[in-house]
Order: C-alpha cells, then sequence, then structure tokens
C-alpha cells in the first residue's frame, strides 16, 4: 500500500469509528511504517475508538521517554507477543494496551508485579482476597473476608492472622520504604 | 528579569494611579499603550490565537480588583494537611512559564496578565484581620496567582509591601518567587516581618520545564543577598518530579543550597510532589509536548489528580526530607497537599491543624 493509499485507508478507519481529531493527528504524525502498523493492529485487533486513541496516546509518550520511534516501539518483543498470543481479538487488544503500559510505567509495572508475586505467595483460601490499590495510587491495602458460616469465618481470620506480618511488608513497600 | 510585553492596557479610573504612573515610566517605549473603560473583556482568553494562554501573558492590564484581596489558599482542602497560608492577590497570572503551572488551567479564561492599581486597599483588609486574629500569627503571601517579585522592577510594588507589613506585630508576608529580581527588596528593611521563598527545582527540571525564570543558582545567590539585608528566607522543593535520577538531584541541589546558605537560617521547607488535574494534564501536553518530566509515571489518585504512583512519590519525599535532617538541623519541613496518611509516612507523625501550622511557620525565626 502506498502512503498515500495508507493515509486515506487510516482516515476511513477514523471516520468510521468517530476517532477524536486529536488521535487522528497523532496517528497521521507516525512514519508511514508505524501508521501502517498501526492501521494493520487496528484491523487484526478490531480495535474499538478508545483503544486505538490509548494507544496513540501511549506511542507518543513513549516516544518521548524513551526517545524511541514509534516502529521501533510496536516491533518490540514485548509488544508482538501480546499481540501473537492466542486468544479473541478483544483479548490481544487488551493485552497489546497492557504491554504498551509496561513500557509507559516501567516503575509501577515491576513494582505491582513484585507485590502480586508476594500476595500470590500468600497462598490465599477463596474467602480471602488482597487487593493493592489501583495503579498504586494510594498506600491502602484492601483485606475481604467473605463467611457463610462460623467455619469459615474462624478459618479466615486464622488466616489474617499468619499472613499479617507478610501484609504489614507489603504495606511497607506501598509507602514507599525501599527504593524502586 | 527581561519579559516580552507586547500590550499595556490601563482602565481609565486607574490612569492617574501611582502604579499606572510607575509602569508607564518603565515599560519600553514599543509597547502599546491604550486606556479602556472597562478592561475585563481584554483580559479573556484570545481564542484566535494559537496559545491563548500564552499571549495573555504578554498583555498587561492595569485594573482595579473588584472584590477582596485576602483569602484562604485556594489549594487548601480538608483532604490534605495543610499550612494554614494566606493569599492576597495583587495580580493574576505571570510573565514567566512553566510547564506544571497549574495557571495554565486556573485562568484559562481569564489570562490577561493584571495588576490591580487599588492593591493598597489590600493594607486596610490586612490591618483588620490583623485585629481580629490578634494573638495568633499569619503568614500572607502574594505568590500564588502571580508570582511575588517578578515585574517588581516596573510595579514597585514590594517597596510598600514589605514597609507595611515591618509595622504589622502579628503578620509575616511571604513573597514567593523564581525570579532573581531582589532590588527593591534590599532597599528596604523588613525588620523580620518578610520572609522570601524561592521555589527550587534541579537544573535538568529547571532546563525542561521553567521558562522566563532565574537558574537555581541565581535563586539561591538572591536568596543569600537578601538574608543578608535582614530578610527570612524559605524554599518550596514544588513540584517535586519523580524522573529516575530524581533522587541524586534534588540531593545535589540540597547540598548546594546548604553550602550556600546555612540550614538554621532558612525558615522553612516545603515538599510538593507534581500534581496535576486532568485538564491541566491535557493543557501541559499540548504546550509543552516535548516536556520529558511532564511524562513521568503519574497516575490518576484518589483525590482526582494526575501523581507519581504513590510508592515512588512518598519514597521520595522521604529521601529528600532525610537528606534535609541529615544536614543536622530541625529546619521546619511540611508537605504540600498531601493527605494526612503521607504527612505521617514521611515523618513519622501525624500533622497538626493547619492552624497550628501556619502558627507555627509563621513564628520560626531565620
Amino acid at each position: 500500500m502506498s502512503a498515500v493509499e495508507s493515509e486515506a485507508a487510516i482516515r476511513r478507519w477514523a471516520a468510521d469509528k468517530h476517532l477524536p481529531d486529536a488521535a487522528l493527528a497523532r496517528w497521521l504524525a507516525l512514519d508511514d511504517a508505524a501508521r501502517a502498523a498501526m492501521l494493520a493492529m487496528a484491523r487484526e485487533l478490531r480495535l474499538r475508538t478508545a483503544q486505538m486513541a490509548t494507544a496513540l496516546e501511549l506511542l507518543e509518550e513513549i516516544e518521548l521517554r524513551e526517545n524511541r520511534a514509534p516502529g521501533s516501539i510496536l516491533e518490540s518483543d514485548a509488544l508482538r507477543g501480546a499481540i501473537a498470543a492466542g486468544g479473541s481479538a478483544p483479548a490481544r487488544a487488551s493485552r497489546m494496551l497492557e504491554a504498551l503500559r509496561a513500557i509507559r510505567w516501567p516503575r509501577l509495572t515491576r513494582l505491582r508485579a513484585e507485590l502480586e508475586a508476594r500476595i500470590r505467595g500468600l497462598g490465599l483460601p477463596a474467602v480471602v482476597t488482597v487487593r493493592l490499590p489501583r495503579e498504586l495510587s494510594s498506600d491502602e491495602l484492601t483485606l475481604e473476608l467473605r463467611a457463610h458460616t462460623g467455619a469459615e469465618l474462624r478459618d479466615g481470620l486464622q488466616v489474617l492472622q499468619r499472613i499479617g506480618p507478610e501484609l504489614v511488608g507489603i504495606l511497607e513497600r506501598l509507602s514507599g520504604d525501599d527504593e524502586i | 528579569m527581561k519579559f516580552e510585553l507586547e500590550a499595556l492596557l490601563i482602565e481609565e479610573s486607574c490612569r492617574e494611579s501611582a502604579l499606572a504612573r510607575r509602569i508607564l515610566a518603565a515599560v519600553a517605549a514599543s509597547v502599546a499603550v491604550s486606556y479602556l473603560d472597562d478592561p475585563r473583556a481584554a483580559a479573556l482568553a484570545d481564542r484566535s490565537a494559537s496559545d491563548p494562554f500564552g499571549a495573555g501573558k504578554r498583555r498587561m492590564i492595569v485594573t482595579r480588583k473588584r472584590g477582596g484581596f485576602v483569602t484562604a489558599c485556594p489549594a487548601a482542602s480538608s483532604k490534605f494537611a495543610c499550612c494554614g497560608y494566606l493569599v492576597m492577590n495583587l495580580a493574576s497570572n505571570c510573565p514567566m512559564d512553566c510547564s506544571y503551572c497549574f495557571l495554565q488551567e486556573y485562568l484559562a479564561d481569564n489570562p490577561g496578565f493584571q495588576v490591580y492599581a487599588n492593591y493598597t486597599e489590600a493594607f486596610d483588609e490586612l490591618e483588620r484581620l490583623g485585629r481580629t486574629g490578634a494573638g495568633r500569627n499569619l503568614r500572607v503571601g502574594t505568590g500564588e496567582l502571580a508570582d511575588s517579585l517578578a515585574f517588581d522592577d516596573v510595579t514597585g510594588i514590594s517597596l510598600e509591601l514589605v514597609e507595611f507589613f515591618a509595622r504589622q506585630p502579628n503578620l509575616l508576608l511571604e513573597l514567593k518567587t523564581k525570579t532573581d529580581e531582589i532590588e527593591n527588596l534590599l532597599r528596604v528593611d523588613p525588620r523580620g516581618r518578610t520572609l522570601v521563598s524561592w521555589t527550587l527545582s534541579p537544573p535538568a527540571v529547571f532546563r525542561s520545564s521553567e521558562r522566563g525564570t532565574a537558574s537555581p543558582w541565581e535563586r539561591i545567590a538572591a536568596a543569600r543577598r537578601v538574608l543578608e539585608a535582614g530578610y527570612r528566607v524559605a524554599f518550596h522543593l514544588d513540584p517535586i518530579v519523580a524522573y529516575p535520577d530524581a533522587p541524586a538531584d534534588y540531593a545535589a541541589l540540597l547540598d548546594a543550597l546548604f553550602d550556600t546558605i546555612a540550614p538554621e537560617r532558612i525558615a522553612f521547607l516545603s515538599l510538593g510532589g507534581l500534581r496535576m488535574t486532568p485538564g491541566l494534564r491535557r493543557i501541559i501536553r499540548q504546550r509543552f509536548a516535548g516536556d520529558l518530566m511532564m511524562v513521568g509515571e503519574e497516575v490518576l489518585s484518589p483525590d482526582g489528580r494526575f501523581r507519581a504512583f504513590t510508592p515512588l512519590r512518598v519514597g521520595l519525599y522521604r529521601a529528600i526530607h532525610e537528606r534535609i535532617r541529615h544536614a543536622g538541623v530541625s529546619t521546619p519541613v511540611y508537605l504540600c497537599m498531601e493527605p494526612a496518611s503521607v504527612h505521617e509516612r514521611v515523618f513519622g507523625s501525624r500533622p497538626g491543624s493547619p492552624g497550628a501550622i501556619g502558627e507555627r511557620l509563621a513564628q520560626e525565626r531565620g
């Protein structure tokens, strides 16, 4: 596809999906190869309007943060792996955005993965849930204990007692105790 | 500082004011001067301009303030551990252009650079405030909706302010600035009632995000000079930007500051992380698309602002606070626009009430 044909196809996609002007401008600001790659991805993953706008914004910010061409970001293993993995188009679209976010927020992504692994390591029963704050945007840890019977409640409370020290450690990490 | 003014608009009723006369005598002959019966429309954003906010900065409007001058700090909220700061608005907007400035959103509809010719009416308000607040020490600043000293060589307002506050037993004036515009200050005796504070950023943030300001080193040098002239000085590390080299850069900045000004002579230090409402963030990305400092690891926080994610932000506060403590003195330090829980994480104790913190900051002697 020539550059002219590619631009026309992008404009058609944008018009069909009511893509905001600012997002279209971001798309058209990419070099020819990156533009075409985004179009191919939009079709393959059946991206929704908001997903495309988000992807374009993330690409722009990653380009600035890492001084890296959008084409090389789209070619990165992390992104290609997310797109190539199995599953439905919407699931792959979701993974693609998750991969872009991981590149955009590297320290946040590393720390969240570390804390999620610590929570998994607690071996919690189904009645107890430990939730990290969304995007680690606060220092609040949420604990949930669901019980229908006295036995479930007693078991759950014992679990909370057991994991208390580890939860304190997670809270301290959330509070910036160690270098990230 | 030398700022670029394109137009000077003077409200007809202010034509004979002392302020208008001083400004007319000081601005360059190339600046177009006009007189208007009601200049309020001139303060509105020029939507036909490519950058209406930037255009507003180059249009100075000498007008009367309609309404009171002194108010509570607009950033104050029950969500935050606040410092009891009172704001006196003698001007609106600022000739400098920092990427992170909240005025870009706050004054988006009224970006004209307004200075108020009837500013002496603020003195009546302050005297009433001083009387009604008998026994309480209050800190009043002019650096919220404008820089306190930018254009002071043109307006000369600082001279009257410092002399007025020198006579007030329980009011402390805070002049907050990013300039080194201190020549007027050196001509008057503050008698311990004026504190000059500087926002300080590491060189990387200064180069990337602060346009038209004095460099960090020029600000520190200016602080040293006013300190020697009898003023109290304070510093705001605000906004603190959590870029990868930030811990080392803020430590180096503090070292340089303490090498020039002994920490025990600093009245207080405030810390505040970069924060942006979604609207402000959108404006910043439009106006300063290439500013790397504005695309850090910020996330939407429970208070509706984008901030560096909590462990990163709090960790940086703690590292900076540790560096201040390492200097071996107990310079008061407070956090701006952070909840009590963050205060406790950083300082190890719950904050006092805004009134108590304000009282302490107004009382401390440099």
